[in-house]
């Protein structure tokens, strides 16, 4: 059901609306940043943040508030603009992909922005905005790291985002839409049991596909090579700082959240969980899968760049044409 | 489980099998194409080059079997993919020609490639993506599909243009020939988005149908027209753009520049019939002033630059240009008479300049192209035949009767004349003679004694190209009717019965 | 169909305009003391002795092409798998096809060294 039925108060709700997602978004990022150091912190047997507030739950606030009375200034020599710009394109690129992303609150009712028949192509296409502002943000520093971490992303990014997007193929065979609350509500008739059904049972090569593509494109370890400290300072981050660093800190984990949620969305039945209500149970999704992130990069070492680009292009992308055909030919042969 | 989309499925089988039988020529080369590649691929080193290269020629006599087999059974014509390409006649004569070339420029560059040490196989690879290119042109009835096979053609010769990596002509060449090509395409294109905003289609003779001479008040269509015809005059190298081509002929690979003044010159002709005589017929008066214009200054300044060239490639690349003016007035003289002019002229000069840049391959050296006119001393003493056949090819160029060359100008110039543009024919007539005096100057060199006896060797398959060229071009003058006759029926479907 | 665009479009001006009083804000909340050596690229503490915008490996620019190719292909893909269950065997049997075609493209990439770094 839609929440704008009622055409005069249109655009206060859809106003109103965005304003609150925006909110929730900020605020699960913050969160999200929190959850990563502590959990790091355990990992690492150490305490993490704990000082600020109840079990350092404002630490982030903190940070936050310390980063926005820091000099931001923009090095000499840069390309000016496009080094303003590109912190700009890569928040708005992370914000724009939760528009079409659909909230489940309750079974019937879900929260959405803005809801397209071409929904997972559009977050693709918004997702995709973010080579952009790491390749603008390491071109204008006129930093030879900068310039280096940029390029080798951009390389890293558009050869994943490849893997990315035939994985997601054959769950678009089985649905029919490209509309995630479809996806999301797929049905199967199996015997006695009618009703949701999590894709990963019927595309899994797709999801470990997609799961490794989805690290990779968000810079994450074991990929984040475009910020390897040890070798390239930050990456396209060397130059930056104050609010304009936190901007890219920003849309990376707003882009950790939303590959979380499309995760649970497209192969664990999104909202649907047993008898838990669906805002507790995508909430519950998401969160696992943030933490799989976090585990992920307390547990793994970076890979080296060679290596990045072979996983990528020789076994991730053959993988996913290969899980495509087969998917079609069993798709087209069971119907009849 | 109803679907969630629902799509009108009209497209069935048997639509999918009539249409692919339009364009089968193109498509069986295309999957010998593809083979190529995998033989490429899996074949030992020392190997590959000799597999490809039968590849190649296999899918080439393929194509042209299919479409001599689609022509003499008359299945050609209907319009397929929803009118983006046809295999009508006009198609068909096409294939027939690009496949023969195709033929001609695998057995000419074989030994040449080895020579040389290129890349054996990448070689033929690419000569097979520019034919199919070409035969797409060929076939092409919506500006899409003809943009498609513009930039397939290009962009395999660009790379075939700089083939010869350590030599940095050849490098300067592909990247002239990238710059200007690229240049060229945009033109085209921005042409025919504007003809595209006035007509409402892509698809040929529906904009033949949609625009009527009213539409010449309108400047969209207008400037489309000329933004189109600068790109074609590009294509063809006309002047006055035809910059690019003494430079790009002379920096090319021997067989590449052999190859493309061919192929390119023919399919870019059939480019322009296609979409000025087949798409534009009732605003002909304003790409007609354009395409004479052009046609005059080729003439004019091919000709005449021809005579200062001390470079046989670059000779070839001038006369190039002029003969492009020659084949031009056909175009513009339109009708039957002036496409199967058109058509017969493309496919002799085939012959003729293949033939000629085939006996100048044949003296290039390991270490590079020889292309002066010292080069070619004392070939009579050399290798008599060559002398005797590069005679008859530039002989023929010049339009000496009985060969091809002089049939070949004289239908060329009666449809002119017989159009009303008897000032451009006088032009063309002048020109001609001029041009004997560089034609007849290449000979000079053959002819005279020298004391050079180094024999100039050819490859069987070399010898085979050099046999074919002469003898059709002596031949095909001999009895020009045949080729007319095909030549008229190609043009049929563009020009009417 | 079109006007479930309508609160994407406010969504991206709402987003832009948060974006704008951001980087305003980083303008104005910190302190402003440049000196030169504050400026200068961080070259963990060189001097910069070179221009940063150098010629970078030609493999980026390979990587950029191909992923134009297949990107396409993956693009192309979608409206194919949406209406796959409609398309039956002949949708399947086109896009094999079309899939060949980018197979072969990749062996050929694969096998000719197009895919090493090092």
């Amino acid at each position: 059901m839609s929440l704008y039925n009622d055409p005069i108060g249109h655009w206060v709700v859809v106003t109103v609306a965005i304003a609150l997602l925006l909110f929730v978004v900020l605020t699960a990022t913050a969160y999200t940043v929190w959850f990563e150091r502590v959990a790091l912190g355990r990992i690492q047997r150490r305490p993490g943040p704990n000082r600020v507030g109840p079990f350092g739950l404002l630490q982030l606030a903190a940070d936050g508030i310390k980063l926005a009375f820091k000099e931001s200034f923009v090095p000499a020599e840069t390309d000016k603009l496009l080094f303003v710009i590109a912190p700009t394109i890569a928040v708005a690129a992370a914000f724009l992909s939760w528009a079409v992303i659909p909230i489940g609150l309750w079974y019937n009712v879900q929260y959405w922005i803005a809801d397209v028949n071409i929904g997972v192509l559009l977050i693709f296409a918004f997702s995709s905005l973010n080579v952009y502002a790491i390749v603008i943000g390491g071109y204008a520093s006129n930093n030879k790291y900068s310039l280096l971490g940029g390029l080798r992303s951009a390389a890293q990014l558009i050869s994943y985002e490849m893997a990315l997007g035939l994985s997601l193929v054959p769950t678009f065979m089985i649905v029919g839409s490209l509309r995630l609350r479809d996806i999301v509500e797929y049905t199967v008739h199996w015997g006695w049991y009618n009703g949701p059904i999590p894709l990963i049972l019927l595309t899994p090569i797709g999801f470990v596909i997609y799961l490794m593509a989805a690290v990779a494109e968000t810079n994450r370890a074991p990929f984040d090579l475009p910020e390897a400290e040890q070798e390239l300072i930050g990456g396209f981050l060397t130059e930056y700082s104050g609010l304009k660093f936190v901007m890219f800190y920003l849309a990376e984990y707003i882009n950790m959240i939303t590959v979380s949620a499309l995760a649970a969305l497209l192969f664990f039945g999104g909202w649907y969980l047993w008898v838990i209500p669906p805002v507790i149970a995508f909430f519950i999704k998401i969160v696992l899968f943030l933490f799989l992130y976090i585990w992920l990069r307390g547990t793994f070492p970076r890979l080296r760049y060679d290596m990045l680009m072979r996983l990528g292009w020789k076994v991730l992308l053959p993988l996913a044409i290969a899980n495509v055909i087969v998917t079609g030919i069993v798709l087209v042969a069971t119907q009849g | 489980m109803s679907p969630l989309l629902t799509v009108d499925l009209t497209y069935t089988w048997s639509q999918a099998l009539a249409d692919l039988s339009q364009i089968a020529a193109v498509a069986t080369l295309t999957g010998f194409f593809l083979f190529a590649i995998v033989v490429d691929l899996v074949l030992p080193k020392h190997r590959r080059g000799g597999a490809v290269a039968m590849t190649a020629v296999t899918g080439f006599a393929f194509a042209l079997a299919t479409a001599a087999y689609r022509w003499v059974y008359g299945q050609g014509g209907a319009s397929a993919y929803h009118g983006f390409a046809t295999g009508d006649n006009f198609a068909l004569f096409f294939e027939i020609l690009f496949a023969t070339l195709g033929i001609l420029t695998v057995a000419l560059s074989h030994s040449y490639v080895r020579k040389r040490g290129l890349l054996e196989s990448e070689f033929h690879i690419l000569i097979m993506a520019a034919v199919i290119g070409m035969m797409v042109l060929g076939s092409a009835t919506s500006l899409v599909t003809v943009f498609l096979g513009l930039e397939l053609l290009s962009i395999a010769l660009y790379i075939a243009c700089g083939f010869v990596r350590t030599e940095s002509r050849s490098q300067e060449a592909a990247a002239k020939y990238l710059l200007v090509g690229g240049f060229a395409s945009a033109f085209v294109l921005y042409g025919m988005a504007l003809i595209y905003g006035g007509a409402g289609t892509t698809v040929i003779p529906e904009i033949a149908k949609r625009l009527d001479a009213t539409s010449s008040g309108n400047p969209l269509i207008i400037l489309g027209i000329v933004l189109m015809g600068v790109g074609f005059a590009f294509k063809v190298s006309a002047a006055p753009f035809h910059m690019w081509t003494p430079d790009v002929y002379q920096g090319a690979p021997l067989p590449v520049t052999a190859f493309m003044s061919v192929g390119t010159k023919a399919a870019a002709f059939a480019m322009i019939v296609r979409v000025f005589s087949g798409g534009l017929p009732h605003l002909a008066p304003e790409w007609q002033a354009l395409l004479a214009f052009v046609a005059a200054t080729s003439m004019v300044v091919g000709n005449l630059m021809a005579i200062a060239q001390t470079s046989l490639k670059r000779l070839l690349a001038y006369s190039g240009v002029a003969q492009a003016g020659y084949i031009l007035i056909g175009v513009i003289a339109g009708g039957q008479s002036g496409l199967s002019a058109v058509l017969y002229y493309l496919f002799v000069y085939m012959f003729m300049n293949f033939g000629a840049f085939a006996v100048i391959t044949l003296l290039a050296g390991p270490e590079g192209d020889r292309d002066r006119f010292s080069d070619l001393e004392g070939l009579a003493r050399r290798n008599p035949v060559m002398a005797v056949l590069m005679s008859v090819f530039m002989l023929s160029l010049a339009g000496f009767p009985p060969s091809v060359g002089f049939f070949g100008k004289l239908f060329l110039f009666t449809a002119g004349v017989s159009a009303g543009y008897t000032w451009l024919v006088v032009l063309a007539v002048i020109m001609s003679v001029v041009s004997v005096f560089y034609y007849v100057r290449v000979l000079v060199p053959v002819w005279t004694a020298s004391a050079r006896t180094d024999r100039v060797p050819a490859s069987i398959s070399s010898q085979g190209v050099l046999w074919l060229s002469g003898v059709a071009s002596v031949a095909l003058g001999v009895y020009p009717t045949t080729v007319l006759l095909l030549g008229q029926l190609g043009a049929n479907p563009i020009s009417g019965p | 169909m079109l006007e479930s665009y309508v609160p994407l479009l406010i969504f991206v001006l709402i987003v832009l305009g948060l974006l704008g009083a951001l980087v305003t804000l980083s303008f104005v909340l910190g302190p402003s003391k440049p000196y030169k050596a504050k400026l200068n690229p961080y070259e963990s503490g060189i001097v910069p002795d070179s221009p940063a915008h150098r010629r970078m490996s030609v493999r980026f620019y390979l990587t950029a092409m191909l992923f134009i190719i297949f990107d396409v292909e993956a693009v192309f893909f979608y409206p194919w798998a949406v209406l796959l269950r409609q398309l039956k065997w002949f949708g399947l049997i086109e896009m094999g096809v079309f899939m060949g075609i980018l197979l072969v493209a990749l062996a050929h990439i694969w096998r000719k060294g197009g895919l090493e770094w090092d």
